[in-house]
């Protein structure tokens, strides 16, 4: 059967009466279904947002603007002025950040490699599994951080005892400035691994099981398949697995607080060891009350995070492969 | 030596049984066809060859060498999946070299072995091409150069032609018939479509329920199907077949065909057997071709009464089905066109065409 072509185009069909009202209603509930959610964010995100922009051009009093006095761009001067210590909680965070998200990406994929399902239904040992690596990941990390200061106490705690089974040196652990921020790396570790293990169970499971065989019908052996033939398929998911991740360890604060003695006077030591941004903005505001200058600081960290994200992304989508 | 040989072979999933001790060789340079309906364990009989499944039981030799135990990567195998598995990240030409480079092969060599198969294959324009960006035949013919490259002992496929339309279908049917007289190696491959067994095999291997039921030429299984799985899963549609009762009329053997005396003349190969049978009921298969169907019972040769109650017109022949009683059915097969009524007419056929079956065990009479 052949379909007639009309010679003439067909004049567009003009809306009658009933229709328009339909219309404009569907378009208003799609407004009321977004607008709750959208007052929310706007109210308690982007609000306060450039509130805080504001408030980091102001030498700022809890009062309010009229009793705050303007200093424009001061105090991103002092952030840059070595004294200030800012520069050096960013190179703390970069060294957490350096660390966490290999390490975590690493321990995710390997885990999730574990935890794969293997059969065309998932075992009890399977559920049991994936459940305890990912338990971790919902509890509160202020009250676990708790229990991680005990197991790295240097007199009693599990890590030294591990430690010293191993015939290794007792190490310092939580009043050490070289060992505190390892502490806390291997506390955020356990505690956000399952995050990851998700991901990359999800990631895994997408990978078609023919092609890994037709990679190994035609000589590879697993690390080859693996290199070649998974890793490929997985780089959509470990390029987001960077970028949260790195957000993530960037915003670090509830662990670090809690272990490194925050209640005493707002974290991060000894001796700044463990003084990541966060918790430089944390202690500025909120021990030092410089409201205006931990603005600023927040201002900044938004502004290098969205820079490392833009930047991973960059890079990143050269090397990812979408189906 | 590209002989492939299944030695007593099982496979168990849990309780399952998928393939129940098979013995199989796949001769050197043959086409051998295994051919079952779904879940037989046709590809799981494959798979073993391939190494992806562990026999549960059983030894699996490539040529002289027992490879039971022996990596995929190390049986110098090439295999053709069913949805292809081409590498989605890789080209065209990346897919068919992936397997010559990790061999260490030397560039040069590489591209003249994978120009070499594009230009078998007419793939010399989609070289620089990703999977995605290719046909559903295209695909296949990458995933057959993929094979063809390393130039491996044997092929396996597993039911490489199934996801193409009915067009292409045929068409690479015959290339691959082709390809097959050109590299004259190995092919081990699995369908469940019979005209692809048929038309391609040097021997076919029919399989039900992870058991073998027969091997044989194309020729042997369609003219003497050992049982009545085989007979009615060849053939399309499937050979006829009936309940009857054996009697002795004025001393000569005849078929009790539901209310229908069918007299049958002396001498048939099956004869002896159908006599010294304990019991006096079989099971008669006839094939749809071998039914003629007329208004007027033939002289000569026996006939049965029957009615007609459904036409299916091909063009080039005509489907018949008819009533020979209320729950006995026939399938015709015939060049002439009948119209769609409810008529009476004759259906005749060449005694020697008849198959017989032992009606518990289903094995055929003459395989005995």
């Amino acid at each position: 059967m052949v379909e007639t072509v009309p010679s003439q185009p067909s004049p567009p069909p003009v809306a009658i009466g009933p229709r328009a009202p339909v219309r404009r209603r569907s378009f208003n509930l799609g407004w009321a279904l977004v607008l709750p959610a959208l007052a929310f964010l706007a109210l308690f995100t982007y609000l306060p947002a450039v509130l805080v922009a504001a408030i980091s051009l102001f030498q700022w009093n809890l009062a309010g603007f009229s009793s705050s006095h303007w200093v424009g761009l001061q105090h991103y001067a002092q952030l840059l002025n070595p004294i200030s210590g800012f520069l050096q909680s960013l190179t703390v965070t970069a060294y957490y950040v350096g660390m966490m998200v290999p390490l975590s990406i690493a321990l995710g994929l390997g885990l999730a490699w574990l935890v794969k399902n293997r059969g065309p239904r998932l075992t009890a040992w399977e559920t049991f599994t994936r459940s305890a690596v990912f338990l971790p990941y919902i509890t509160p990390a202020i009250a676990t951080s708790i229990i991680w200061i005990f197991i790295f106490n240097p007199q009693f705690g599990l890590a030294n005892a591990v430690l010293s089974a191993l015939h290794l040196p007792a190490l310092g652990w939580l009043t050490s400035t070289t060992w505190a921020l390892p502490a806390v790396m291997i506390n955020n570790l356990w505690h956000n691994v399952g995050f990851m293990v998700i991901l990359f169970l999800a990631a895994l499971s997408n990978v078609p099981q023919d092609v890994v065989e037709a990679a190994w019908m035609d000589g590879a052996n697993g690390a080859v398949a693996f290199w070649h033939i998974i890793r490929p398929h997985l780089s959509p998911v470990m390029l987001l697995a960077v970028i949260l991740g790195t957000i993530q360890a960037m915003q670090t604060f509830g662990s670090i607080y809690q272990m490194t003695g925050g209640q005493f006077g707002g974290g991060g030591g000894p001796l700044n060891s463990t003084t990541t941004t966060a918790i430089y903005l944390y202690k500025s505001a909120f021990v030092y009350f410089h409201y205006g200058y931990g603005a600023a600081v927040g201002v900044v960290l938004f502004l290098v995070m969205l820079g490392v994200a833009l930047a991973q992304k960059k890079i990143g989508e050269r090397h990812t492969f979408y189906r | 030596m590209a002989q492939i040989e299944w030695d007593h072979v099982s496979k168990w999933f849990g309780p399952v049984a998928a393939v129940h001790n098979i013995s199989l060789v796949a001769r050197d340079h043959e086409f051998l066809v295994l051919l079952g309906p779904s879940g037989c364990g046709k590809t799981t009989t494959l798979r073993m060859a391939a190494g992806l499944e562990d026999p549960t039981s059983g030894r699996l030799l490539l040529g002289e060498r027992d490879v039971t135990h022996v990596e995929p990567r190390d049986r110098d195998l090439a295999m053709v999946f069913q949805n292809y598995a081409l590498y989605p990240h890789m080209t065209v030409y990346d897919n068919l070299a992936f397997g010559l480079k990790l061999r260490k092969t030397s560039p040069q060599a590489v591209r003249r072995a994978v120009e070499d198969a594009a230009a078998r294959l007419g793939l010399e324009s989609l070289l620089a091409r990703r999977p995605r960006e290719l046909s559903g035949g295209q695909r296949q013919r990458v995933a057959l150069g993929r094979a063809m490259v390393r130039q491996p002992q044997a092929f396996l496929m597993d039911e490489p032609l199934s996801n193409l339309d009915a067009t292409l279908r045929a068409e690479t049917r015959v290339q691959l018939k082709a390809l097959h007289a050109q590299l004259a190696t190995t092919i081990v491959y699995v369908t469940h479509d019979q005209v692809e067994a048929m038309t391609l095999a040097t021997r076919i291997v029919v399989m039900n329920g992870g058991v073998i039921q027969q091997v044989g030429t194309p020729d042997a299984i369609y003219d003497r199907p050992v049982n009545q799985f085989v007979a009615h899963f060849i053939g399309t549609p499937g050979m006829n077949m009936l309940p009857v009762l054996w009697g002795r009329v004025d001393g000569a053997l005849a078929a009790i065909v539901g209310s229908q005396r069918l007299p049958l003349p002396p001498g048939l190969p099956w004869m002896r057997a159908a006599e010294s049978a304990v019991s006096h009921a079989a099971t008669v298969g006839v094939r749809p071709e071998h039914l003629r169907v007329a208004a007027a019972p033939e002289t000569g040769t026996p006939s049965l009464k029957a009615r007609i109650r459904l036409v299916e017109p091909m063009g080039h022949e005509t489907l018949v089905h008819l009533d020979l009683d209320p729950d006995l059915t026939l399938v015709a097969r015939t060049p002439d066109r009948w119209p769609h009524s409810n008529i009476p007419v004759w259906v005749s056929f060449d005694p020697r065409h008849l198959h017989v079956f032992d009606p518990v065990s289903q094995v055929a009479y003459e395989a005995v």
